[in-house]
């Protein structure tokens, strides 16, 4: 009895060690990975030119990572709206779509239809409505300043702002840039997303410096951008791609309007303001 | 509304009118046990065939039949014992106890009971599980787990690979009441998910209710999960021991005055971190010390006060312990040593406690009072030290209940049960506390600790009532309140239900049930694999709780000859106010948030959103209950979909638990009296999940950028997007898995050893646990083999448990 039992334990063992393992990945349903024509244009009233990305998406599997973007150069891209239509020129040094606004105007409450046409004949559109009106409301104020642990300060701003026409229609996006003296530091970029329903009447902003004058911040710009629902949407989830925690939170899913493609067709008005330090 | 509540009342009142006007009727009560250990046994058939009515016993074993002078012929049956039938002279009240023999004590095991049957039921989408079927059927490295046979039955879907969370009807494994002994318990899980926390040894019952509410259950939304404790024997002492793969139990149980008093003690640990410390330990050179451990540990007592009194005390606690200690001293140049230290453990736990009386105020009534504890704590500690300089940061978070309950059984007459009751319950939550103590930067350090308070009450009245000799019916009604304390936000529902079945002819019934039901309490997860790190947070002004309506409908048929029962139900299930994160919202986040920071920075309630759900399907389920052969086949067709307002921009989608179909045969043969052979198979769609399609740049706008400068910046520095095709557009390979077993017992001087041999996955299927994007022809993900430049990928999968052999000893004393 003990010869078999010990018998049964090694085969046991045995077994254990083919448990927990790895495979190539067989018998999944997945949508079918194509290669999707990417269009990225943001219009506003106040911009000189308006300028399209024009690019190729590559499916994840069975290629390797490439950070470059697949620009498209032949493609035909349209602007349409308020009774005009025009087509964007190719620009090889910027590799995007451009038009000068005395070419075409994007004036505040139209909407606007973008499409993208290949000499191979596939086609991607999208359509936008410029925010009617800007919200100037956006003021900066200083509220503490304490030193923090490394021998520098810490800076608290305030921002405030409210809803600037109480239709519960608008989207906004809150960014602030601590901008430096010397000039080789990139700007300390604070910013978020908020849909008016949910806006309070300030928000808090937190810059830190050194008491160093080399790495001193000059100054606090702010912006406050009244922006359609495509361009939030977009922003806010591209925002979420790059904080994602991994393996512990669910994929963060990019915004698309473009039919037919990916990417974002979006419009936006903007104001800036800032505050010296 | 108000119509339909007075007809309610009028329902519910009618038992009590229609007994007043009857008379010269006399009342036989009492309670039925286990002989020998004299373990009270709930859910016997009491059946009455002159009359063709019956009843059962409730919980605490008591019933009670009033009728007018007769001879009656009564017949006592329960699965698994022998049946009893008495004749009385019915002239006078009467208190009888009764005595079932177990199968195991008797001769001829050919037991039969009336209370197998479903048909004459008007409960629906009910299931008792027997516990011996628990321990008969194969379990993952041999830890017997009733959540594991639970995901077995037709409705209930599995999370992931060997996880015990329960998804029953659509519903979240948040929404299951689980209740032990009366008291809930929160996070029922070891070892993040793979164990429930329920020990077989200690359980006497477990039944299952996925819709067709009665009204004494209330606050989750899709399932029951009744459990109760055994009393312990009251005439000798008994005990039973096991030596698993992963644990060793024990249980042992005895009188504390014969006859009148029992206790029962049951304990389990893992061992694992006992076996591999001292290799870990001395691989290290004597600096770290590091494991994972579990234990559990059940306690209850009950005392025969009087003939009408007595009192349960019950207990549960357990824990899980992860952590790391590692300490070491080097020289610092200066001819010193220098002291470096760091300890870290995660823990988390569940305890519950129960004190029970129960009192007979007379032969129709029955009252049960109980005060109820339970607790769920989670934290985290790490504590580092190098020489004088020490740092601490711990973070917790938990939930506090103490409940106290009243319930009144009234049995006017064989056509009436009428259930009535109370609770409160006073919840603490502290969904995040968080303290750092730094002796470096003092400046940093934190304490902060926020708790909820709430108050819960239910007001409910139930009636099982034998409308005709072919209609039953459970009609009821449950008031439900919930109070911030502070605040005073208060909420209050009422929740109708109702079930009922028609029998079409002997043994075949038609049923139907409605159940609206209100939660308080939500669960945040959004790992979807049941860490220890979800958050239970409660309803607040913002966060308004959930609310679900289920109707299901369906046929029951028993072949009682052959204790074969076969049932076949449709349910659609509403699910209103359910919560999740918000896309991109994290755990981190949002206990960030719950510590209270100051009123400017953002709540953390805007980090979640709201949404609805809704479940359809179709369950079979064939069950054999009796005889040397046992066991069933479920089916289940179903579908699940959610929609959050902030999350898929809106739109509905699957949730990772659906599963469109689900098979799973269980099978039980008993060979020879000492010798059982068992086995399962499971067949699931696979879930549905999110996997990367494509990727693109992601340009971007640049406030103070005009177009040109923000898109070409991000054609040199934009963010590398993965497209996914949708949310949870991609299902999962389908899960397969079949495990036997084998039980081989030996009587012994003083008890009875059992081997048992069981494989798990015996096909060596392997089943996905999650799957990454990852180079081809490499290996392992925790090797660092994620995709890198130049080299093609491929989506690669991890299984969990491949075929798993396990050999378990236990001893059973006489």
């Amino acid at each position: 009895m003990n010869f078999k039992i010990k018998n049964v334990l090694a085969v046991m063992f045995g077994m254990l060690m083919l448990s927990g393992c790895e495979d190539v990945a067989t018998n999944v349903k997945m949508p079918a990975a194509e290669k999707k024509i990417v269009v990225q244009c943001f219009i506003s009233a106040d911009d000189e030119q308006i300028n399209a990305m024009v690019t190729w998406s590559k499916p994840v599997l069975g290629t390797t990572v490439n950070a470059e973007p697949d620009v498209i150069m032949d493609a035909k891209v349209e602007i349409e709206g308020g009774g005009n239509k025009a087509t964007l020129i190719w620009d090889a040094s910027s590799k995007l779509y451009q038009l000068d606004s005395s070419f075409f105007k994007i004036e505040a409450g139209k909407t606007y239809n973008l499409s993208v046409t290949l000499p191979i004949g596939k086609n991607v559109s999208a359509t936008c409505t410029v925010p009617s009106s800007k919200n100037t409301s956006l003021s900066l104020s200083r509220r503490d300043t304490v030193p923090n642990d490394f021998g520098g300060f810490e800076i608290t701003l305030t921002f405030n702002y409210m809803d600037h026409d109480g239709l519960n229609t608008n989207f906004y996006r809150l960014e602030g840039h601590a901008i430096y003296s010397n000039p080789w530091d990139d700007p300390y970029v604070n910013g978020e997303f908020k849909k008016d329903t949910e806006l309070k009447s300030s928000n808090t902003y937190k810059v830190m410096y050194y008491d160093d004058s080399f790495d001193k911040p000059e100054k606090v710009k702010a912006w406050i951008i009244n922006c359609d629902l495509n361009y939030f949407e977009y922003h806010k989830t591209l925002q979420g791609a790059q904080n994602n925690m991994g393996l512990f939170s669910e994929p963060s899913i990019v915004y698309s309007n473009i039919k037919g493609g990916l990417g974002c067709f979006g419009a936006y008005s903007s104001f800036e303001t800032e505050v010296a330090l | 509304m108000l119509l339909h509540l007075k007809l309610i009342g009028l329902l519910l009142l009618f038992p009590v009118l229609s007994f007043a006007q009857q008379k010269e009727k006399f009342t036989i009560s009492g309670i039925v046990q286990e002989k020998g250990s004299g373990e009270l046994l709930p859910g016997v058939s009491i059946y009455l065939p002159q009359l063709k009515k019956g009843t059962t016993t409730n919980s605490y074993g008591f019933y009670s039949i009033t009728l007018p002078r007769d001879t009656i012929t009564i017949i006592f049956s329960y699965i698994g014992y022998a049946k009893q039938t008495k004749e009385i002279l019915l002239n006078r009240n009467y208190n009888f106890d009764v005595e079932l023999v177990h199968a195991n004590d008797l001769k001829e095991v050919v037991v039969r009971g009336q209370s197998n049957t479903i048909a004459d039921k008007p409960q629906m989408s009910t299931i008792d599980i027997p516990i011996k079927q628990i321990k008969d059927i194969p379990a993952l490295l041999g830890e017997k787990d009733v959540f594991k046979v639970i995901q077995l039955l037709p409705g209930v879907q599995k999370g992931t690979e060997g996880q015990s969370g329960l998804y029953v009807r659509g519903g979240g494994p948040d929404q299951n009441l689980i209740i032990l002994d009366d008291a809930p318990v929160y996070n029922a899980q070891h070892l993040f998910g793979f164990f429930s926390v329920f020990n077989g040894d200690a359980l006497k019952s477990v039944e299952l209710t996925k819709g067709g509410f009665p009204a004494r259950y209330g606050g989750r939304l899709s399932s029951v999960i009744d459990m109760q404790m055994k009393d312990g024997n009251k005439q000798k002492y008994t005990g039973e021991f096991g030596i698993g793969a992963i644990a060793s139990r024990g249980v042992f149980e005895g009188p504390i005055k014969k006859g009148k008093s029992s206790f029962l003690i049951s304990a389990r640990r893992t061992y694992f971190d006992i076996l591999t410390q001292p290799f870990i330990f001395a691989a290290s050179n004597g600096t770290t010390r590091t494991g994972y451990y579990f234990y559990d540990f059940n306690a209850k007592c009950n005392f025969e006060l009087s003939k009408k009194d007595r009192l349960f005390i019950s207990g549960y606690f357990g824990k899980d312990k992860l952590y790391l200690k590692f300490s070491d001293e080097f020289s610092n140049g200066n001819g010193g040593l220098d002291k470096t230290s760091e300890n870290i453990d995660f823990h988390w736990g569940n305890g519950t406690g129960t004190v029970r009386w129960t009192h007979l105020i007379n032969p129709k009534l029955f009252l049960n009072t109980s005060a109820i504890y339970s607790q769920y704590q989670f934290g985290i500690g790490v504590e580092s030290k190098y020489n004088a300089e020490s740092f601490k940061l711990s973070y917790f978070s938990g939930i506090y209940d103490l409940t106290l309950k009243s319930t009144l059984d009234y049995i006017p007459n064989p056509n009436h049960t009428v259930k009535t009751g109370a609770l409160i319950t006073r919840h603490l939550f502290t969904p995040s506390a968080f303290a750092i103590k730094s002796s470096e930067f003092p400046i940093d350090n934190i304490d902060k600790k926020k708790n909820i308070e709430a108050i819960e009450g239910g007001l409910f009245v139930e009636d099982i009532w034998k409308l005709t000799n072919k209609i039953n019916l459970n009609p009821g009604l449950r008031f439900t309140s919930f109070t911030l304390v502070e605040g005073g936000k208060t909420y209050l529902n009422a929740e109708p239900r109702f079930s009922g079945n028609y029998i079409i002819i002997p043994r075949l019934s038609a049923k139907i049930s409605w159940a609206t039901m209100n939660q308080y309490i939500h669960l945040l997860s959004n790992t979807g694999v049941g860490l220890p790190t979800d958050l239970w947070v409660p309803a607040t002004e913002k966060i308004i709780p959930q609310r679900s309506h289920q109707i299901a409908a369906g046929l029951a048929k028993d072949f009682y000859d052959q204790g074969f029962s076969l049932s076949l139900e449709g349910y659609y299930k509403a699910l209103q106010n359910i919560i999740t994160y918000k896309d991109g919202a994290t755990f981190i986040q949002v206990a960030d948030q719950l510590n209270g920071g100051n009123a400017e920075e953002v709540d953390w309630q805007n980090n979640i959103t709201r949404g609805q759900g809704k479940s359809y399907g179709i369950e079979v389920f064939a069950q054999k209950k009796e005889g040397k052969f046992t066991g069933w086949v479920g089916y289940t067709l179903s579908w699940t979909k959610v929609q959050f307002a902030e999350v898929n921009f809106g739109k509905e989608y699957f949730p990772r638990h659906d599963r469109r179909h689900d098979i799973s045969v269980v099978g039980i043969y008993e060979i020879k009296e000492n010798m059982v052979i068992s086995a399962t198979w499971v067949y699931g769609t696979g879930n549905a999940i999110t996997l990367p399609q494509s990727e693109f740049v992601g340009g971007s706008h640049i406030p103070g950028q005009s177009g040109v400068g923000s898109l070409a910046n991000s054609m040199f520095n934009g963010l590398l997007i993965t497209e996914y095709g949708g949310k949870n557009a991609s299902r999962m390979a389908p899960y397969h898995r079949a495990d036997i077993g084998f039980q081989m017992s030996k009587p012994k001087k003083r008890g009875t050893r059992m081997w048992e041999l069981s494989c798990y996955n015996v096909y060596n299927r392997a089943n996905p646990f999650f799957y990454y994007v990852g180079t081809k022809g490499y290996k392992g993900i925790l090797g660092g083999n994620f995709s890198s430049n130049n080299e093609e990928r491929e989506l690669k999968q991890v299984s969990l448990f491949r075929i798993i052999p396990t050999l378990t000893y236990s001893y059973k004393f006489k």
